[in-house]
């Protein structure tokens, strides 16, 4: 008795519909394994997840931390012979997993729908006219004016206003860490692993995270060579303002901001970081726009997140550069209105967009690490014919 | 033949390697009529010297000593006056030592083996029988003998086509529709039996019988005399069989269930009820939401059909879409061993996976457990990398294709050697050698479709039209008293002096083809058209009666003589090989071309078929001194390469007599060896030839030499 096969037609239905259209493809031939960077003699992967897509078994995906080792680098689907793209089956798989963990799940249906996608902005762009229509109620008064200047953002949205906006943000990281915990549980049971050939928990964390600061698996990928430039450019870039932000934040609290010199230190590092994510998600645009039919041009989700990153980083300097050195208060504003629309897309909607990777992908990694699995690292045979290493892999599968 | 003109070329590198004055007057120690070099004999020149000989000279025949016969045919080709082609360039020229006299020796034998090989020649007389028919019948009314029967029909023949059922179309005509026969190739579609018996219906050309059989086929290719069930007697030409397959039996299949719930079907029984309409449980008549597909039910299987049957992989796949337009909620599980989907197939299967309802996996079924409400299927060794465990309303078996030739019955031969075409392997009475599909074992009866072997029915139009094709060709050759393949086009035939035959019936049991009956006494009945002119049946006979008028007992004695064989004291061994001249031959000339040297010390007769070599032609080489004697043909067994099929086997089983007169003769059995090759292996025969010739120099000179 092996296990009960009950299909989830809606699940392939979903995975087909979000880049995974090609999924059916698949003739499990295993050259993708073979290929794969990641693959090992314990994971025959993506062709596993290929066949376990194709039949809906949603339930074993959802507890299968490889779906998340992939960083979509797209050897995969490069060297595939029947064009059924594993690599965006996979990141489709990725999207219905993520709107499986997603609590509450309202949001996980409204981000993984195209047809959704104007409730995606309408929703933002009713919060922050609310907290524009509060800011009038209750206007913010001279505190921290500049009366040098026209623009007074503090005028347009209250300082208050904006920590309400992050009590909202708090709330989808809570969504996010009950998500987090849903999955952790789901791999451990499914894939207790050996413990004792892995590492510890505090060892086995600051490696994962010394290896995605590195980019470490991307250096393998053959296919999408600029893919890693542009990853750590948007990687950095974000982490960058995130701890820009982190610093700004509790200084504006304690009335130390605004700066209003470029040459501020943190005004400096701020930019510098909006300026490798703007590079690097322009970078990343092209790079979609230009790959071949064969390696695929992203699903929604893709572009959402692009998009988005996108949106925040453009709207965040025209906000800054209205202000000082042009002074105008209706771009200023608007900019600043656009810039909050994004920014809650972008970090609200985070537990149910593509952005939610950031988390479980780090959570697989530092699963593997613990269970003492050596990803790439065990390949089953090197010299061998493909189709004799897709053989043994498919019978060590 | 006295008059006989030689001719020597010295063209490439033929005269550079050999002494050709020596081979001028080996070639006049036989006085021909003329005897002429040239550096170029292919050219026009060259061969108008020639023309101009025969008409001047009144030749009988001429001996053109240059290349290969195999190349230059045309160019060499003098109508009525034969052209023996003397191989100096590929199996002299090219692999020997030049300016060697070894070389020269050899080029000297094989110049005296081509005159007299012309000298003990005739000329041939083909034989046309008389009362001709150019009607083919095709048995069985599926999809190939509706392609066959419109094929000739289209060519102008008259056909008579029978059909046990009442009605035309064959088994997909049964079905609710076939997998597709034509591009696009990605829907299953109408069955095109259907329109093709419409069509054969409509045709003036194609008398049809249906619920009729044959009773007896009696004669031969040509001239049929065909009796039928429903009690026509009639004359046929040529036949084409495509009686089809049956499903194997399922209930042998009890380990996956059948008998055992009735909603265990078999592939056939699925068909029938998507044809009705519903696919519901044959149990409680509830609609089958799931149906799991088992496939190489009994097939690939040693102890069920240990072959594939190439249709069941697309039939599986096309009924699972069956499921799914008719209930969209309903699911196809198939479970394979290997997907097989031969040829466009690969399409089909391409756009039927694609369906999300539709689950494929490889597996190995381990059981299926009827007892509770719905059946369990345990699958191991699956693409999940671990076991899994499917529920089926319906459990369909994709059971396998049995030749329909294997129930008998079917064309009732009057012939010697049985009534129905001989089986070849797994039952299949294909010829079973790729490059003559269609043949059968009986001349002038061609198979199509799925009684030759598993197919589809794209490919069983395809074979229906082969099959024709190769029907009307044998009555074209007929008519011109030529032979069918692999001799096509020969004229020759073997006569019997039956006056001093000893009823032994070895020519009889040993034709492969069943060309000779017998009367009562056991004399052999001669049926020239079923006959394919390979000679076995002059090798077979004890009494030497059998003889082509251009291949005969007496001719290759004689030229066995005509080899000159040098004092034991000279150190010059010599080897006979016969040499079939269907693969062995080629291969010969591929090492010439290939120039690889070997030992000169061999000389080359070819032979019709390894079959046709009579153990005369043994004792008179050993009796003329030769120290050893090789057969180089095809392959014999499973696998055999015999274009005449039994032609090697037979070789090999006659070299116990031939052990038998060595051991007579008090002469070593290592002295006479066979040795079989593929063409692919022709660069292995100078090893085989240098090993023949150790041996020879271990056991010392053939006795007989010198005497």
């Amino acid at each position: 008795m092996g296990i009960k096969i009950k299909p989830d037609r809606q699940f392939i239905k979903e995975v087909m519909e979000n880049g995974g259209d090609s999924v059916k493809k698949c003739f499990q031939c295993a050259n993708c394994t073979a290929v794969c960077e990641l693959s090992s003699g314990d994971a025959p992967f993506p062709r596993r997840q290929m066949q376990l897509a194709a039949w809906g078994l949603k339930e074993k995906l959802a507890e299968d931390p490889a779906v998340w080792y992939c960083h979509q680098c797209r050897d995969c689907s490069a060297h595939c012979p029947r064009n059924a793209k594993p690599a965006d089956a996979i990141g489709a798989i990725r999207l219905s997993l993520i709107k499986h963990f997603a609590t509450p799940s309202f949001f996980g249906n409204l981000l993984s729908k195209p047809s959704m996608v104007w409730l995606v902005f309408l929703i933002p762009i009713l919060v922050v006219s609310g907290l524009v229509f509060l800011g009038k109620l209750h206007p913010a008064g001279s505190e921290s004016a500049n009366p040098e200047y026209a623009v007074h953002f503090g005028q347009f949205i209250p300082h208050w206003a904006i920590y309400l906006f992050g009590l909202i943000v708090i709330l989808a990281v809570g969504g996010a860490v009950n998500s987090a915990i849903k999955f952790w549980k789901g791999i451990n049971k499914a894939h207790p692993g050996d413990r004792s050939k892995g590492e510890g928990f505090v060892s086995a964390l600051i490696g994962t995270a010394i290896d995605l600061f590195a980019h470490k698996r991307f250096s393998a990928c053959e296919e999408n060579s600029k893919f890693k430039l542009l990853h750590m450019l948007i990687f950095f870039g974000f982490a960058g303002l995130f701890i820009v932000t982190s610093v700004v934040a509790p200084l504006a609290w304690l009335g130390k901001y605004p700066f209003y010199s470029y040459l501020n230190p943190l005004k400096i590092a701020g930019n510098l970081a909006g300026i490798a994510l703007l590079i690097g998600c322009i970078g990343a645009i092209i790079n979609r726009l230009s790959a071949t039919d064969k390696i695929g041009k992203g699903s929604y989700q893709d572009w959402l997140l692009l998009i988005t990153l996108t949106g925040v980083t453009i709207t965040g300097m025209a906000t800054q550069i209205f202000r000082i050195p042009l002074d105008i208060p209706v771009l200023a504003y608007s900019s600043y209105f656009l810039h909050m629309v994004f920014i809650f897309v972008l970090l609200v909607f985070m537990p149910y967009s593509k952005f939610a990777h950031i988390y479980y992908r780090f959570l697989a990694l530092l699963h593997a690490r613990m269970t003492g699995l050596k990803l790439g690292e065990a390949k089953v045979v090197e010299q061998s014919e493909p189709a004799e290493v897709a053989q043994k892999q498919v019978a060590q599968a | 033949m006295d008059n006989i003109g030689v001719y020597i070329c010295s063209g490439c590198g033929i005269g550079d390697a050999i002494d050709l004055e020596k081979v001028v007057k080996a070639a006049n120690g036989y006085k021909p009529k003329v005897c002429k070099q040239h550096e170029k004999l292919c050219n026009e020149q060259g061969t108008s010297i020639i023309r101009q000989d025969i008409e001047a000279e009144q030749l009988d025949a001429v001996v053109v000593a240059g290349c290969s016969g195999r190349v230059m045919t045309q160019v060499f080709d003098f109508g009525e006056i034969p052209a023996e082609r003397v191989n100096l360039r590929e199996q002299v020229a090219w692999c020997h030592k030049p300016n060697d006299e070894d070389t020269d020796m050899a080029a000297e034998d094989m110049m005296r083996m081509g005159i007299v090989k012309m000298q003990k020649s005739k000329i041939v007389t083909p034989q046309i029988l008389e009362d001709l028919t150019d009607r083919v019948m095709v048995v069985g009314g599926g999809v190939a003998g509706l392609s066959a029967a419109l094929t000739a029909a289209g060519l102008g023949h008259p056909v008579t086509l029978i059909e046990k059922s009442k009605t035309l179309g064959g088994a997909t005509a049964q079905m609710k529709k076939q997998a597709p026969h034509q591009a696009p190739y990605t829907e299953a579609v109408d069955p095109i039996a259907l329109k093709l018996a419409k069509t054969v219906q409509a045709s003036d050309k194609i008398a049809v019988n249906t619920n009729c059989s044959v009773a007896k086929v009696a004669g031969q290719p040509g001239k049929f005399e065909v009796s039928l069930s429903n009690g026509k007697d009639i004359k046929v030409g040529a036949v084409v069989v495509s009686t089809g397959a049956s499903d194997y039996d399922p209930s042998n299949l009890s380990h996956l269930g059948y008998g055992q719930s009735e909603n265990v079907i078999s592939r056939s029984q699925f068909e029938q009820m998507a044809k009705e309409g519903k696919l519901l449980r044959p149990s409680d008549g509830k609609p089958a939401k799931s149906v799991v597909f088992i496939q190489c039910a009994g097939s690939r299987d040693e102890s069920h059909l240990p072959y594939c049957s190439a249709t069941c992989c697309t039939e599986s796949l096309k009924q699972a879409t069956y499921v799914r337009n008719m209930d969209d909620e309903a699911q196809a599980f198939i479970v394979y061993r290997d997907m097989r989907t031969p040829a466009q197939m690969e399409i089909f299967y391409k756009q039927v996976q694609q369906d999300p309802g539709i689950f494929l996996t490889k597996g190995d079924v381990t059981a299926v457990d009827t007892s509770g409400s719905t059946i369990s299927v345990d699958v191991e060794n699956t693409l999940f990398g671990e076991s899994i465990s499917l529920d089926a309303d319906i459990v369909v078996l994709a059971n396998g294709l049995v030749p329909t030739n294997l129930e008998g019955n079917i064309l009732n031969l009057a012939y010697r050697q049985g009534p129905e075409l001989p089986e070849a392997k797994y039952g299949f009475p294909d010829s079973e050698f790729i490059c003559f599909p269609y043949e059968t074992r009986r001349t002038g009866i061609y198979a199509a479709g799925t009684v030759r072997q598993p197919m589809d029915v794209g490919l069983a139009i395809e074979d229906g039209t082969g099959a024709a094709l190769k029907a009307v060709q044998a009555l074209a050759l007929y008519s011109k008293g030529a032979v069918v393949h692999p001799r096509a086009l020969d004229i020759s035939w073997p006569d019997f002096n039956l006056s001093r035959c000893t009823q032994c019936k070895r020519c009889t049991e040993e034709c492969p083809f069943g060309a000779l009956d017998e009367d009562e006494k056991g004399t052999p009945l001669i049926n020239p058209n079923r006959c394919r002119r390979c000679g076995i049946c002059m090798g077979a006979c004890p009494e030497r009666i059998v003889n082509f008028e251009n291949y005969s007992i007496d001719m290759v004695v004689n030229m066995i003589k005509a080899c000159e064989i040098p004092e034991e004291d000279e150190e010059k061994p010599r080897v006979l090989a016969f040499v079939c001249e269907n693969d062995a031959y080629p291969t010969l000339d591929l090492i010439g071309q290939n120039h690889l040297e070997y030992t000169p010390f061999v000389r080359f007769i070819p032979v019709r078929c390894l079959g046709s070599i009579n153990t005369v032609w043994v004792t008179t080489a050993l009796d003329s001194g030769f120290d050893g004697i090789l057969y180089i043909g095809c392959k014999h067994g499973d696998d055999y390469q015999c274009h005449m099929i039994k032609g090697s086997e037979l070789a090999a089983t006659r070299m116990e007599n031939v052990a038998e007169k060595l051991q007579q003769m008090m002469l070593e059995s290592e002295r006479v060896q066979i040795h079989e090759f593929g063409i692919t292996d022709f660069d292995k025969v100078p090893a085989m030839l240098e090993e023949v010739m150790e041996t020879i120099e271990k056991i010392g000179p053939n006795p007989f030499k010198d005497m």
